[in-house]
């Protein structure tokens, strides 16, 4: 053995060939993509050279007259010796590093091993524009190749030849493979022909308008309602520096919410990369959908995405900044848009504002707001009253709304985050207003306290109360309230989760948590009884210790079921039966009479 | 069951993709509600498993304990009903909740260590992640002692369902070597995690947080730089997670020497994080505020938007440097106290000490 001598590692080529090809791409359309860019480089690369020259790519398919799919092109071609190179080395790419390696889409040296997915055998034709002669390289997916030369005279460009697999097939028949033509090559700036036996189609006649300045408003509407299947409510040109991104931004015309993502379409140096955003929009977007091409950001090996750069955050910065300046000028340039953004998007808007100063400035007056008095807009409620309460939470919303509502009180229903956050906002932001937070709780302290001390009777009636109420855990007050007709009001702190449960003995987390309870004072459920209220005020002459306790379990339960709070068995059962007592007692009296 | 439709409809909501984790667990609480209005155990054990998810992932996680309390009862009470160990699982966050926590003595966390481990004896599963959360919790305390004994303990007992997984246990490996205060080795074991070939909910972005923190404190610019681009990346991904606001803390430390215009943007930005947390990620934080605070001019007045409830608030919004840098000092000082007197050591106290040296 000499130790001396270095041995080269043997790589399974076939193996390597399937895994880079099957693996690599999520689909295998993705050949198109690839054979696309091929020519599309190539011809970018002949323009150096010629700067006139008119590009274009021909693709013929497979049809009655022949078994083979031709892609060809009229770029700069390949020498024997760069077919060699470029051709038969996995990860050697012709355009790396070259002197312009950003005009070029790929860069990888892998795009061809995509064709391996579809076809057993690859040829490549191809006449450099530095050569007089052609020459044919045919590459095996087993990872053998071998080239001849071309005798026949032909034009300078490549052209690639696949035998497509019988699994593959029907991705060559006419319709599919135009569909992925188009889907991919849309936007490319040079023509893409398609043949079918004797039909000619101009895959990109219709070029990409949505990149050219002079495009108008209903044009790009029409180019989105195209590419989305839907109508838009606007659409607005996007232009950024960083990144080279230019294109169009459409608002939905229909609610979003918070969930899925929406689809767009992103061409990077004008060939179809992603139908998502690649983290070019904002996060708050919900409500775009894009169309965009880059020029000066990069794509990750599988050409799926975009790499996250430098250059992307400041694109992503700008197209930010772009979407809400449209936010804050599309009022003043069209009344009638802005009042659709708002009635469909004031949620997101909402988000929005929550965030940012400017965008809070212009909205809010006409932003909606859910309230005890139906829907309002901020401004109507910031010129009818005086205090602006709001509830954090759905819940005390619920509970309060009827309450207050009697009162004449609005509170706003502030249930998302956001909306707290906005609310918050809009206090520190303009001191002539006072926006306070109210609760259930709060909401009772309000009311109209009685001093019992100056009537026995009344004090008599609330210690009763007091009595019964003390077995169902719930505490007694005596309050003045409207309207009148509400003889009590229940309240219990419900934001907190309710722990009735048996404690298991091996749980040691018991001990553990009052160091984790709120520091607040912990809130009994009180029932607030209405000392205005006709029935409460013949109650306090009535001392019979049957009745009272029964009209105070109907009037508690009775108050749950008001407030929407849970009536549990033994509830329902206490009600049922103080009813029942009633009843019999009424007809004793009816009897005795 | 039409009580079910109305959890439904609320669940729906919950986990709508882009909802912010607030939203969703005030609509899990609602669900939780109607549940045991209904006095459906079983509803209320998965709702609360939901719950404790939406609440991980903020720093704010008030209902934490209390809900696993309540699943740990309704668990023993009919242990056929429930899987052990997703439970299990959640019992290692209580674990770490517990010590975040000051006011919960030591010896209540040791019954509860005990409690964790004959649970996982009882179900013959290893007891690794009984080592690894006591190691955790050394390598907050930065007790290094304690932190090799565990460490040797971790790695004595084999990997089991309950341990942590592949990219989490090399996270805690690489904080072991950062608080040995060897950027290097530190640098060289999060490799793996720096190029994703593992990766959790947190890891790598905590890994980059730290070895950034670790990177500028060892003058190693270029390196601080690419860590915080890269931790800048992973964060997009976890937008809403108010639970990384310590390691957020790094980053401001990070941007006070490269970058202070973009610090007081990350604080304005991340404030609201940090004071809804009263657990030990507020010491954390606050001892980061300070040591970035440090680095800038004392005398300066800056215009910021605190968050209204801030001690320091003030219509204005301009505040002098000094006062921000003496509130965050106090703060973590007062915390240190707190952990210290819980711990009976001083490994806090020595923290600020070494951070603000």
């Amino acid at each position: 053995m000499d130790e001396n001598q270095q041995y080269l590692f043997q790589v399974n080529l076939k193996g390597m060939i399937s895994l880079l090809s099957e693996h690599l791409y999520s689909n295998p359309n993705t050949f198109v993509r690839e054979l696309l860019q091929n020519g599309v480089d190539a011809i970018t690369a002949l323009r150096t050279m010629d700067e006139h020259h008119e590009g274009c790519i021909r693709i013929h398919l497979p049809d009655s007259k022949r078994a083979e799919l031709i892609f060809e092109d009229n770029g700069i071609g390949l020498k024997e010796d760069e077919i060699h190179k470029f051709l038969a080395v996995i990860g050697e790419s012709s355009k790396r590093e070259a002197f312009e390696a950003n005009d070029y889409i790929g860069k990888f040296g892998i795009g061809l091993l995509s064709c391996f997915v579809v076809s057993n055998e690859i040829i490549v034709e191809s006449r450099s524009a530095l050569s007089e002669t052609a020459v044919r390289w045919t590459g095996k997916s087993d990872g053998t190749y071998h080239i001849t030369p071309i005798e026949e005279e032909r034009p300078i460009g490549s052209k690639v030849i696949l035998y497509p697999k019988d699994e593959f097939k029907y991705l060559f028949k006419a319709d599919v493979f135009r569909k992925n033509l188009e889907y991919y090559g849309e936007a490319l700036p040079m023509p893409i022909y398609l043949h079918y036996e004797e039909t000619v189609h101009w895959i990109n006649e219709a070029g990409a308008l949505w990149l050219e300045s002079t495009t108008t408003k209903e044009e790009l509407l029409a180019i989105g309602r195209k590419a989305f299947n839907t109508g838009f409510l606007d659409a607005f040109p996007i232009s950024t520096s960083s990144g080279g991104v230019k294109g169009v931004a459409y608002i939905l015309p229909y609610k979003t919410q918070f969930s899925g993502k929406q689809t767009h379409k992103l061409f990077l140096k004008r060939m179809f990369l992603s139908d998502d955003d690649c983290r070019l929009l904002p996060k708050w977007a919900f409500f775009i959908r894009c169309i965009l091409n880059a020029e000066g950001l990069d794509a990750i090996a599988s050409r799926e995405a975009l790499v996250y750069n430098d250059a992307l955050k400041g694109a992503k910065k700008e197209i930010g900044n772009t979407i809400k300046a449209y936010l804050k000028s599309i009022g003043l340039i069209d009344h009638n848009i802005y009042q659709k953004l708002i009635s469909t998007h004031y949620l997101h808007l909402k988000a929005i504002a929550a965030e940012d100063n400017e965008l809070l400035q212009v909205f809010i007056d006409d932003l909606p707001f859910e309230t005890n008095k139906g829907i309002r807009t901020f401004r109507n409620i910031r010129e009818l009253e005086p205090t602006i309460f709001y509830t954090p939470n759905i819940d005390d919303f619920k509970q309060v709304r009827r309450i207050a509502g009697a009162q004449g009180t609005l509170i706003i229903n502030a249930a998302y985050t956001f909306e707290e956050e906005l609310l918050k906002k809009i206090q520190r932001l303009d001191s002539s207003l006072r926006i306070e937070q109210i609760s259930p709780g709060s909401l009772l302290n309000s009311f109209h306290a009685i001093d019992t001390s100056l009537d026995p009777a009344l004090a008599d009636f609330e210690i009763r109360a007091a009595e019964v109420l003390k077995k169902l855990n719930c505490t007694c007050s005596l309050k003045q309230f409207s309207p009148e007709d509400t003889p009590a009001i229940y309240v219990a702190p419900q934001d907190e989760i309710n722990v009735k449960q048996a404690v298991s003995p091996s749980n040691p987390l018991t001990a553990t948590l009052s160091a984790f309870a709120p520091k607040k004072k912990a809130v009994q459920p009180v029932l607030c009884f209405n000392a205005d209220n006709k029935l409460v005020k013949s109650m306090i002459g009535i001392k019979d210790p049957y009745v009272f306790p029964s009209i105070v379990h109907i009037l508690y339960v009775q108050s749950l079921l008001l407030g929407k709070y849970p009536v549990s068995d033994t509830e329902m059962n206490l009600f049922n039966e103080a009813l029942h007592s009633l009843i019999i007692m009424g007809m004793e009296h009816f009897i005795n009479i | 069951m039409r009580y079910t439709l109305e959890v439904q409809k609320l669940l729906n909501r919950a986990n709508q993709e882009n909802i912010h984790p607030k939203d969703a667990g005030k609509l899990l609480v609602q669900a939780i509600q109607i549940a045991d209005a209904n006095e459906d155990v079983e509803l209320g054990y998965e709702l609360r498993s939901d719950l404790m998810d939406k609440e991980w992932g903020l720093s704010d996680r008030t209902e934490f304990v209390s809900l696993f309390s309540w699943m740990l009862n309704a668990y023993d009470a009919d242990p056929e009903n429930y899987e052990i160990e997703d439970l299990l699982w959640k019992y290692k966050w209580i674990i770490n909740e517990l010590y975040s926590n000051p006011d919960v003595p030591l010896e209540q966390i040791e019954l509860v260590l005990e409690d964790y481990k004959r649970r996982l004896e009882e179900k013959g599963l290893g007891i690794r992640s009984y080592y690894s959360k006591q190691l955790n919790e050394a390598l907050y305390q930065q007790d290094a002692a304690k932190s090799t004994t565990f460490l040797d303990l971790v790695n004595a007992v084999p990997r089991d369902e309950l341990s942590d997984c592949n990219a989490c246990e090399m996270d805690t490996e690489v904080t072991y070597l950062i608080n040995e205060g060897d950027f290097g080795n530190a640098y060289t074991k999060a490799l793996p995690l720096l190029q994703k070939q593992f990766t959790c909910a947190h890891v790598p972005v905590i890994t980059f947080c730290q070895l950034c923190y670790m990177a500028i404190r060892n003058n190693e610019f270029e390196k601080a730089a690419e860590l915080f681009h890269q931790a800048e990346e992973g964060l997009q991904e976890v937008e809403d997670d108010s639970s990384l606001i310590t390691s957020i803390g790094a980053l401001i430390v990070y941007l006070f020497h490269t970058d202070k215009d973009k610090g007081w943007h990350y604080i304005e930005k991340y404030l609201p994080w940090a004071d809804s947390t009263k657990t030990s990620r507020r010491f954390f934080f606050s001892l980061n505020m300070a040591e970035a605070l440090k680095q800038e001019d004392q005398e300066k007045e800056v215009t910021i938007e605190l968050p209204h409830e801030h001690p320091l608030y003030t219509t204005s919004n301009t505040y002098k440097v000094k006062d921000l840098y003496d509130h965050y000092y106090q703060e973590a000082q007062r915390y240190a106290v707190e952990f210290d007197e819980r711990n009976r050591n001083s490994n806090f106290s020595l923290q600020i000490e070494k951070a603000l040296s």
